[in-house]
């Protein structure tokens, strides 16, 4: 016989949990002292093992019957909850509408991190594809791009790509032309025939398989049918490419999603990439001009491939390496320079993570994801907070409600089950209230937001269940706080009517102060963020941007007609300047290595360089520190004169510039003359410092023409260029924009961060102001007597405000005391993104906390200017 | 009044048969010595607290023992209602099976 004959700890701990009544309770003594009888007669483990199954079957059983009383309990509870609704309505309509604009506003963001990271995740094989990169040897240059027959010979030598497809954006608009319809496409790219085994892209029509096989074949998506063909059958159809070559249409794809990385309308048989570009092209090993995309086998390792590829490029440059070997000291930075590393992007990272040169689309930022999450998760935050605030401070109102039932035999665990159950019953409501915003603010988002591209599409299943758990979630986290605050009233007190609920507790002024601290950093986000735009958009540039228009040359032939065109728009009396140069100069990328006098002899700098036409400086008012302008008096300055900035003079380390020379390479020959200095503009965005440029005249590189206009008159001008235009051009649609937008486009995610940040911190303050004003009513509500009295004594009104507002003012200070150093902290870090920057002052700090003080204290007098001004003796007259 | 099922006859049986002595623990050896099933505590408590509802069994707390660390134990009595859904049952039993024995028996032949 054994002497300990104790049951089990963990399941008759467990099983304990179950029991919740007096009675029920019954079970554990009886089941205790079958336990002991049996193991008195059985070994030890089974004796255990029978207590286990007895413990969990009971639980089992205990479960079954409480969720069928559960429902005859929540139908309760649901009845009792819109009851209180009913009863208080002001106060229920403040904390379903807190919570429904916070959801709503967490609801859209969601969708509009989902749209993000959604980017090409359709694709069946998705985790498989990789996008090969190359990062040059020479300048760190990292490109998506890569050499032309890279892919073919990926796929030959290594077992673990079962697919290697090239992408080749052929050129930023062709021509395409069906019988007489001609329209400018973008989206025009020449593609492998095993394009449709890597992609998810469903043909409608033709067959994936073959259909890219033939030369001049091309698969168009279904709105280019509609576009080009109408209801005509598509297949079979030729469609005439920039009046050079004819294709055949063999496929229909469907339309690629918005949320792909890579978008495109035709994709061509890359059989014809040699006649598209010139001869040889596609096997050029030098020249780094498409896409590459490989497809792994299944279980491949990516890292270990991507470790074999620098044997690969070895031997893929070999050929190279043998031909350029004899002229390898003509070759600037030597054979070296042609070499490259390559590396693996995987493809769903690429929207996200991918900021290479020359991306298929412009992506996006996961930093801008996580600044996003993070306000929608702060939204939500603040409107929890807001509920559990208004539910507690209200809960006084259901005292004798709370003591009745308790009163009745109600446990304390059945009234934190109704309080939690009522508090998810409103969130739900608050849910459907949300649902409805977030349909009606849709399409203000989508353009907040700058893409009409979160629509309804992904509010699929899963979407759903992840929103009703949300509102479960939402409803537990902001319902467990006053359940268990109102739960334990003690029934004796509140049905005496000696229970007081004070006004003032710990926790609220803790919530009060974290939810402001949430709008106040989020005022002051906004405040330094408006003002870095502002003076980026006043910052002198340099030059003058306004009513500029720029027009774009595409080809050599629009280029020789420059000259013409340029004399005969200087006709229109409007315009006032016409000139030209290489690039948008906001925009110069074009570097090459320079020697300067002073350098060693093969020495070199890069340095960005712009063809200009006469008229340059003049047309964009840049000041002339030194020396002159180019000019038609001077044949030299044809070919041997240079103007440089002053980034440029300090760089080459010149304290008298003019007459010093400079030369492209470091060849004796051609070498020129520097003929005056500029003062530094702004050729690029502010991001960036400005870096030495030099200013070259020719007239065969001017691939955009730029028409200053005088005055206002910008549409006569604008119909007299188009006319001037279709006379010069007639097959090429008519093409502009102005100068100045363009430099706005620049900014254009900050200033889209900018205006997310201005409308989530009116969200924030709305929902705060919301929750301070049901705390105030409440307040003044319970302080009617006092204030009564208070009034009788000979109170003002003025102290009376003062009373109520001297709490809040002290609690939003204490906020804003606590963000502002975090705010200042981030803050300055998105500030480091720029080169130029206004700063962060103490004005704005000043202006963050006076703006969240003010609107509480607007707020909070409306509620207490009321009561201060009420009849003393109706306060009184109660009793 | 609802035909009761066999899980309740069983169990009213059982109380039956025990007369003042029907607590938890009895029932279950004396079920489990009919039927061969060993019920669980749990579940034994909540099919006789809906008998409990339906006004078939009364709940008596007695029985302070030492050994319970003075908590009471719940015996269970059949009420009157109790004893008639029995006699329902029985009745409701004999009609089922009348003549049933026989079939049965030219079944068990035929094979």
């Amino acid at each position: 016989m054994k002497q300990n004959v104790r049951p089990p700890r963990l399941p008759r701990w467990i099983l304990k949990l179950f029991l919740t009544s007096e009675e029920t309770s019954t079970i554990l003594i009886d089941l205790d002292e079958y336990f002991r009888e049996i193991a008195k007669k059985k070994s030890r483990f089974i004796s255990r093992c029978w207590y286990w199954k007895q413990a969990s079957g009971s639980i089992l059983s205990l479960a079954k019957r409480s969720v069928s009383w559960g429902a005859t309990m929540l139908k309760n509870y649901i009845i009792i909850t819109i009851r209180n609704i009913r009863r208080n309505t002001s106060y229920s309509f403040l904390n379903v509408a807190g919570l429904a604009v916070g959801m709503a506003g967490f609801i859209l963001i969601s969708l509009f991190t989902r749209y993000h990271l959604s980017y090409d995740r359709y694709h069946e094989q998705a985790g498989r594809i990789y996008r090969v990169a190359t990062e040059s040897r020479l300048h760190g240059t990292i490109t998506a791009l890569t050499p032309n027959p890279m892919a073919p010979e990926l796929s030959r030598e290594f077992p673990e790509v079962v697919q290697a497809v090239r992408i080749d954006h052929v050129k930023e608009k062709v021509l395409i032309r069906y019988e007489n319809k001609v329209f400018k496409e973008e989206r025009f790219f020449l593609s492998d025939p095993n394009v449709f085994k890597v992609f998810s892209f469903p043909l409608i029509r033709g067959n994936p398989d073959s259909a890219l096989k033939e030369k001049y074949s091309v698969v168009i998506s279904e709105t280019m049918t509609d576009k080009y063909f109408g209801g005509d059958d598509p297949l079979g159809k030729i469609l005439n490419f920039e009046n050079k070559l004819d294709f055949q249409v063999t496929g229909v794809m469907k339309d690629i999603p918005p949320n792909s990385h890579f978008q495109s309308d035709f994709i061509a048989s890359f059989a014809c990439a040699d006649e598209i570009n010139w001869k040889g092209y596609s096997a050029d090993r030098t020249q780094k001009s498409l896409h590459t995309y490989v497809l792994l086998r299944k279980g491949a390792s990516a890292p270990e491939f991507e470790k074999k590829l620098a044997a690969f490029v070895n031997r893929f440059l070999a050929p190279v390496m043998e031909e350029y070997a004899p002229m390898k000291d003509k070759i600037p930075g030597g054979l070296e320079s042609m070499t490259f590393a390559l590396f693996l992007q995987p493809l769903t990272r690429i929207h996200l993570h991918s900021h290479l040169f020359a991306e298929l689309s412009p992506n996006y930022d996961i930093r801008y994801i996580y600044i996003f999450s993070g306000i929608g998760i702060f939204i939500l935050l603040i409107a929890c907070i807001n509920f559990m605030n208004l539910s507690t401070a209200y809960s006084g109102k259901r005292s004798k409600e709370v003591g009745l039932r308790k009163v009745l035999g109600a446990q304390r665990t059945q009234l934190i089950k109704q309080f939690i159950a009522e508090s998810v019953v409103m969130s739900f409501i608050a849910l459907f209230l949300a649902l409805g915003l977030v349909g009606v603010s849709l399409p203000a988002f989508n353009s907040l937001m700058g893409e009409g591209l979160v629509t309804g599409s992904f509010v699929n299943g899963s979407f759903l269940v992840g929103l009703v758990v949300l509102t479960v979630l939402v409803g537990l986290a902001s319902g467990s706080y006053p359940a268990f605050f109102v739960s334990a009233f003690r029934p004796d007190r509140v049905l005496k009517g000696t229970f007081k609920l004070g006004t003032k507790s710990p926790l609220r002024s803790v919530l009060v102060v974290s939810q402001f601290m949430i709008t106040a950093g989020l005022i002051f986000a906004t405040i330094v963020m408006t003002s870095q735009l502002h003076f980026i958009r006043n910052r002198k540039l340099g030059f003058n941007k306004a009513h500029v228009i720029v027009l774009p040359l595409e080809s050599e032939a629009e280029i020789r007609n420059y000259l013409a065109l340029k004399r005969e728009l200087l006709e229109f009396p409007d315009i006032e300047h016409v000139t030209g140069a290489s690039n948008v100069f906001t925009r110069i990328y074009s570097s090459s290595p320079f020697w300067w006098e002073g350098a060693q002899e093969n020495e070199t700098r890069r340095v960005q360089k712009l063809y200009v036409d006469y008229d340059f400086i003049e047309t964009f008012g840049i000041e002339i520190v030194d020396g002159r302008d180019f000019s038609k008096l001077m044949a030299s300055d044809r070919s041997q004169a240079y103007m440089i900035n002053e980034s440029a003079a300090q760089a080459f380390g010149w304290t008298s510039p003019l007459g010093k020379q400079i030369a492209r390479l470091s060849s004796r020959r051609a070498r020129g003359t520097v003929i005056g200095v500029i003062e530094d503009f702004h050729f690029r965005s502010l991001h960036q410092r400005i870096e030495p440029l030099l200013l070259i005249l020719r007239d065969n590189y001017l691939r955009n023409v730029f028409v200053k206009i005088r005055g206002e008159n910008i549409p006569g001008a604008l119909a007299y260029i188009k006319n001037k235009w279709e006379g010069f051009f007639p097959a090429r649609p008519f093409e502009y924009f102005f100068l100045d937008e363009d430099i706005d486009r620049m900014y254009v995610s900050e200033m889209r961060l900018s205006r997310v940040f201005r409308y989530t911190s009116l969200l924030a303050v709305f929902i705060a102001c919301l929750g301070l004003f049901g705390l105030i009513s409440y307040t003044t509500e319970q302080r009617t007597k006092e204030i009564g009295v208070r009034k009788i004594l000979g109170a003002s009104l003025p102290s009376i405000v003062m009373l109520f507002s001297r709490e809040f003012v002290r609690l939003v200070c204490i906020a804003s005391l606590i963000v502002l150093p975090f705010a200042y902290f981030s803050m300055n870090r998105w500030l480091q993104n720029f080169a130029y920057r206004s700063g962060i002052s103490v004005w704005m700090f000043a202006l963050a906390v006076a703006a969240s003080l003010l609107v509480a204290l607007i707020t909070i007098s409306y509620k207490s200017i009321k009561a201060a001004r009420a009849n003393p003796v109706d306060a009184l007259r109660y009793e | 009044m609802k035909i009761l099922t066999r899980a309740d006859e069983i169990l009213l049986l059982g109380i039956l048969r025990l007369k003042d002595n029907a607590s938890g623990a009895t029932i279950i050896k004396e079920v489990k010595k009919r039927t061969g099933k060993e019920l669980t505590f749990g579940s034994l408590w909540v099919s006789l607290d809906s008998l409990y509802r339906r006004g078939l069994v009364n709940k008596r707390l007695a029985g302070v023992t030492p050994a319970r660390g003075g908590r009471k134990k719940i015996y269970y009595t059949l009420t009157v209602f109790g004893v008639k859904a029995l006699q329902d049952a029985r009745k409701i039993q004999s009609s089922l099976w009348q003549g049933v024995p026989r079939i049965l028996k030219k079944y068990q032949e035929g094979q």
